[in-house]
């Protein structure tokens, strides 16, 4: 029998080989039942999206550049997003999680707020879908209804899913067996996720590269997330070709 | 002992009873821990899902694919890591076919206009077919037309109108003709190349926007993962349009449209005269070119007049394409100018002056492949052949026309009048899943059944370099939820014409049968006999065979200047307002396949953010000086007609263009997809490329007028909340071998340098201020 491992998952994003086509944003959306985003939506600033790919510029035409950066919930080993549940509905797991409890969460959006990262989303409406459109949905993840807060979950499904599959089979989950759908839909394999508890694992090796691009976001917070980020590489960085690129803008 | 017959039939009895009670208490552990409650997670219903490996002709090149089915239903698409083409690499859009699949709109009657005048009524499947029968008969002159595609159903669609003495036709909006043509000039080859860009150096793209919507992105982007790992790659990317391959490049070049020749020709200039490959390089690509015309006449100088493109940018690139594995690619807007095919020859030619072609990291050809079941083109027909086709059809000369796949009447210009041409059509018969304009305007409507419930099998474009075919495989069953009354456009011309064989599903298994015959047991799938041999196909999505590559050859470049090089473009109305170069592209939505999935079109722009609208992008700095805001409702008029789009501006545009998306604005089709937004395809200008007759589908050119409204465009952008934060901050750009934490250093540093600046004018201009007052006062 496989003892049971202290498990901490973690996903490492190359922002080097993000080149900005949303598919993890929306293999995110079919993977977890979250609710169709209509042109009202957008129009009014209520998109929801436990994972985006935001685009920033730098510079002017003809030196101008766009970078892109997934960004999803961090899953903070010090969220600031738990203490204020007055429900406990929001918590850490003892897999360096962020969990949603959906049927604990009464609405208060405390935690929308405490998040500094933006990265969960309230249900103002109650989800719908065509009847025909609802043969697609997951049966693995819970639809949530109007009232309730939800967030990127790291697809727990899959990882739960992986892990009893290698617990019936008696052997040792390995490294990039579970595959968030984010992580699935990369097609440039930008994203990374494993458990950093095992010093061999991809994810593991990436975060501990301390000598070259690893960063987190806002790491004055202190918020230690469990999301990293590597930096983009520009080889014509110091290089003038002509016109001189502005400093970057938001 | 001895049994009588009654006593031996009721042991029998008791003992199978035992058997099956014995069976049911046999699965037990496996289930019990499944079931137990105590180890049930949050959110988790545990079901039993199958994964199928299929394919996607229409809208994925061919990529395999893996469906996950559960209780009979669609849930999910991703990559088939096991096919070569994508290696496991999804494109951003699979996942949308879904919604085509359980689209609440999917039509599942067949439907008939009784006159040209009336309108569409349901009809029952055995009278729409006695009807199809007549309308397809001997006597008539028929035209069979769809997307592009070597696949069974192009065998298929090719053999039905031979069977007729008919003609068949294959149509793509932003057509790529001249690719092929330029590619067989040079290749001798009908087939795309497989570009390694995986194992490259260095890659040089000419307008093929190969990370998002060009040829086979999930292959490329696969390839793009790996280019960017380890040793990096350098990336380069020449197109008036800042594309999401621009965005991801290492440095963009936007020339002025049509001029992206003058860009290759200069790079060459550079190349030959400081002598940065071996002289037999030199020869080889110097072959049949005029003398003296690429050293004298495309100095980097000259051309940064003449394509506001910077000499030292032009040289930069020059030099890296000369060390290490280089690559050079040409497609997408370079292709699609009067003088597309030159410019497509001269890009793809410089692979001859870095000597890639056959190398490692460089330009793989591919092999022609020949199967007795597979038949059509890549290569679309071209305009030229299309304005010769829609004249037959407007003079009467064609008495039915089936078309299948391709919407035409949305995604022909207005300028050709497609509905005029089919309006004298005696019998128009369209097969599709939803509602489209084409389908509005048909005699006879066939619903039919989606990649998800049909056999099929193709040649993926581009191969991986050796032999490969998909296959396409039923995941759910026909008639399944949501998909009653669905028929297969190959076997019911299979019904009209029994000679073509039995059915779709025996013509695909005969492709791969021929395969076993031909592999000797050699290739993706080894088995002992065919029918084991299939099953191993059904599993791995395909047969693939690295051994048949194509012989390596020599390359005689042939001289592009004999081609007709004019680059022009449309004329414009100046009286209606300022003339720009309009630049249609694609995005998620494709040519608008796909602007009935929610998904889809819900899916931002990378670019923009924007989704479920039309917008046209316009320089931020022109968009000042004409006025123009975000959300502006602005109106862009042709020579072929008029639409409407909300403006928004971006620093990436180049200044004089106009980029405006397709996919939207279709008059007919369903609750996600019509009345939304405008349909930039219509008023493109029937130009075309002199020698090849290809569509010139960017030689456009518009004015531009200001409605005087504004509307909310429909983005991403600013649903979050930005934060005033310094530079570097969320992305972090480091130089090569630069830590992270040594650019953040430095950007804190400049930040702060910046701060300090501000302050310092803030405090120098209230003293001015002072100073001002203080005179002031001395006035008065």
């Amino acid at each position: 029998m496989v003892t049971e491992e202290k498990r901490s998952w973690g996903m490492v994003i190359d922002t080097d080989k993000c080149n900005g086509c949303s598919g993890c944003v929306t293999a995110c959306q079919v993977e977890n039942n979250i609710p169709l985003n209509d042109q009202n939506k957008f129009e009014r600033g209520r998109v929801m999206s436990w994972i985006r790919v935001e685009r920033y510029w730098e510079g002017e035409f003809p030196d101008v550049k766009a970078r892109f950066i997934p960004i999803l919930c961090q899953h903070c080993a010090n969220a600031p997003c738990e203490p204020v549940c007055p429900v406990y509905a929001t918590y850490h797991n003892d897999e360096g999680m962020n969990i949603q409890v959906y049927n604990r969460c009464v609405g208060t959006r405390y935690c929308a707020n405490g998040c500094p990262y933006i990265v969960r989303f309230f249900n103002y409406w109650e989800p719908a879908w065509p009847e025909d459109l609802r043969n697609h949905l997951n049966p693995d993840v819970t639809i949530r209804s109007r009232g309730i807060m939800e967030k990127c979950s790291f697809c727990v499904q899959r990882i739960k899913r992986g892990t009893r599959n290698a617990k019936e089979e008696n052997r040792k989950l390995q490294d990039g067996e579970i595959k968030p759908a984010c992580q699935e839909a990369c097609s440039t394999n930008a994203i990374t996720f494993g458990d950093l508890n095992d010093p061999n694992s991809e994810v593991s090796k990436l975060s501990k590269s301390e000598s070259d691009r690893k960063y987190t976001l806002m790491p004055q917070l202190n918020t230690d997330p469990n999301v990293m980020y590597l930096a983009t590489i520009d080889p014509l960085k110091y290089k003038d070709l002509g016109e001189k690129a502005k400093s970057n803008e938001h | 002992m001895k049994l009588n017959r009654r006593e031996f039939l009721s042991l029998s009895g008791k003992s199978a009873a035992g058997a099956v009670i014995f069976a049911a208490c046999s699965i037990p552990e496996k289930e019990l821990i499944v079931q137990s409650p105590v180890d049930m997670p949050e959110d988790l219903v545990r079901g039993i899902d199958t994964w199928y490996a299929t394919s996607w002709n229409e809208g994925a090149s061919g990529d395999g694919i893996l469906v996950r089915v559960l209780e009979g239903r669609l849930k999910k698409v991703k990559g088939n890591p096991d096919h070569p083409v994508n290696r496991g690499a999804a494109r951003s859009n699979l996942d949308s076919a879904i919604q085509l699949h359980y689209n609440p709109d999917r039509l599942h009657d067949h439907k008939i206009r009784r006159s040209k005048k009336g309108v569409l009524s349901n009809i029952s499947k055995n009278n729409a077919n006695k009807i199809l029968e007549e309308a397809t008969s001997k006597d008539k002159k028929i035209v069979v037309v769809t997307n592009p595609t070597r696949s069974t159903e192009g065998w298929v669609s090719e053999k039905f109108a031979k069977s007729r003495g008919g003609r068949y036709l294959t149509y793509e909006a932003l057509e790529e003709s001249n690719l092929y043509e330029a590619l067989y000039d040079i290749f001798e080859t009908n087939e795309i190349p497989h570009f390694d860009i995986a194992n490259a150096d260095n890659v040089l793209s000419f307008g093929a926007d190969w990370i998002k919507n060009w040829v086979s992105p999930a292959g490329y982007g696969d390839a793009f993962g790996k280019l960017r790992s380890g040793n990096r790659g350098f990336i380069a990317h020449v197109e008036p349009r800042f594309s999401l391959t621009a965005a991801s490049s290492d440095l963009w070049i936007s020339p002025t449209p049509g001029k992206e020749s003058e860009i290759a020709l200069s790079i060459a200039n550079i190349i030959i005269k400081e002598k940065l490959v071996p002289d037999s390089q030199i020869k080889d690509f110097l072959n049949k070119f005029p003398e003296g015309k690429v050293e004298f006449g495309y100095d980097p100088k000259d051309v940064q007049t003449r394509t506001g493109v910077s000499a030292k940018k032009i040289n930069e690139i020059a030099h890296r394409i000369s060390i290490g594995k280089s690559i050079v690619i040409a497609g997408g807007s370079t292709s699609a100018y009067t003088n597309g095919k030159f410019n497509t020859y001269v890009a793809f030619a410089l692979n001859v002056l870095i000597g890639s072609i056959g190398k490692k990291g460089g330009v793989i050809l591919n092999p022609e492949i020949k199967s007795d079941y597979i038949g059509g083109e890549a290569k679309p027909n071209s305009l030229k052949d299309w304005q010769e086709e829609l004249a037959q059809w407007r003079a009467g000369y064609v008495d039915t026309v089936i078309i299948k796949g391709v919407d035409l009447a949305y995604l022909m210009p207005n300028s050709l009048d497609v509905k005029g041409a089919l309006a004298n059509v005696e019998n128009v018969i369209s097969f599709g899943n939803i509602m489209n304009e084409t389908l509005d305007v048909s005699d006879i409507v066939i619903p039919e059944t989606t990649f998800f419930e049909e056999w099929g099998s193709e040649i993926p474009n581009p191969l991986p370099g050796y032999k490969t075919i998909s296959l396409q495989q039923p995941v759910v069953v026909k008639e399944g939820p949501g998909a009653s009354g669905a028929v297969s456009y190959v076997d019911t011309l299979i019904d009209l014409e029994p000679s073509i064989g039995s059915s779709n599903k025996s013509l695909v298994k005969k492709v791969f049968e021929n395969e076993y015959s031909n592999s000797k047991n050699t290739g993706s799938v080894i088995a002992e006999n065919k029918s084991s041999f299939m099953n191993g196909i059904q599993q791995r999505g395909g047969f693939w065979n690295t051994n048949e590559i194509v012989a390596p050859k020599n390359i005689r470049l042939k001289n592009p200047f004999d081609y007709n090089n004019e680059n022009n473009f449309s004329e414009v109305d100046s009286s209606y307002g300022e003339e720009f170069h309009l630049i249609p592209f694609t995005n998620t939505l494709m040519d608008g396949k796909l602007s009935n999935s929610p998904w889809a079109q819900q899916s931002a722009d990378g670019i923009t953010t924007a989704a479920w609208q039309t917008w046209v992008e316009i320089n931020s700095n022109q968009a000042k000086e004409l006025n123009i805001k975000e959300g502006d409702i602005i109106f862009l008029k042709s020579d072929s007609g008029e639409i409407k789009c909300l403006a928004y501006p971006h620093p990436a545009v180049q200044p004089g263009t106009l980029c405006v998306p397709t996919g939207q604005g279709a008059l007919k089709g369903g609750r996600y997809s019509s009345d939304r937004g405008s349909n930039v395809l219509k008023i493109l200008s029937e130009k075309s490329d002199g020698e090849s007759g290809a569509f010139a589908w960017a030689a456009t050119k518009v004015s531009l007028k200001r409605a005087g409204g504004n509307e909310k465009l429909p983005k991403f952008e600013g649903t979050v909340e930005a934060f005033p934060i310094e530079p570097g901050v969320p992305v972090l750009v480091v130089a090569p071998g630069q830590t992270a934490h040594e650019a953040e250093e430095e950007n804190h540093h400049k930040y702060q340098e910046m701060l300090n600046f501000r302050k310092h004018d803030e405090e120098s201009h209230d003293e001015e201020s002072h100073d001002e007052n203080q005179k002031t006062e001395k006035g008065h």
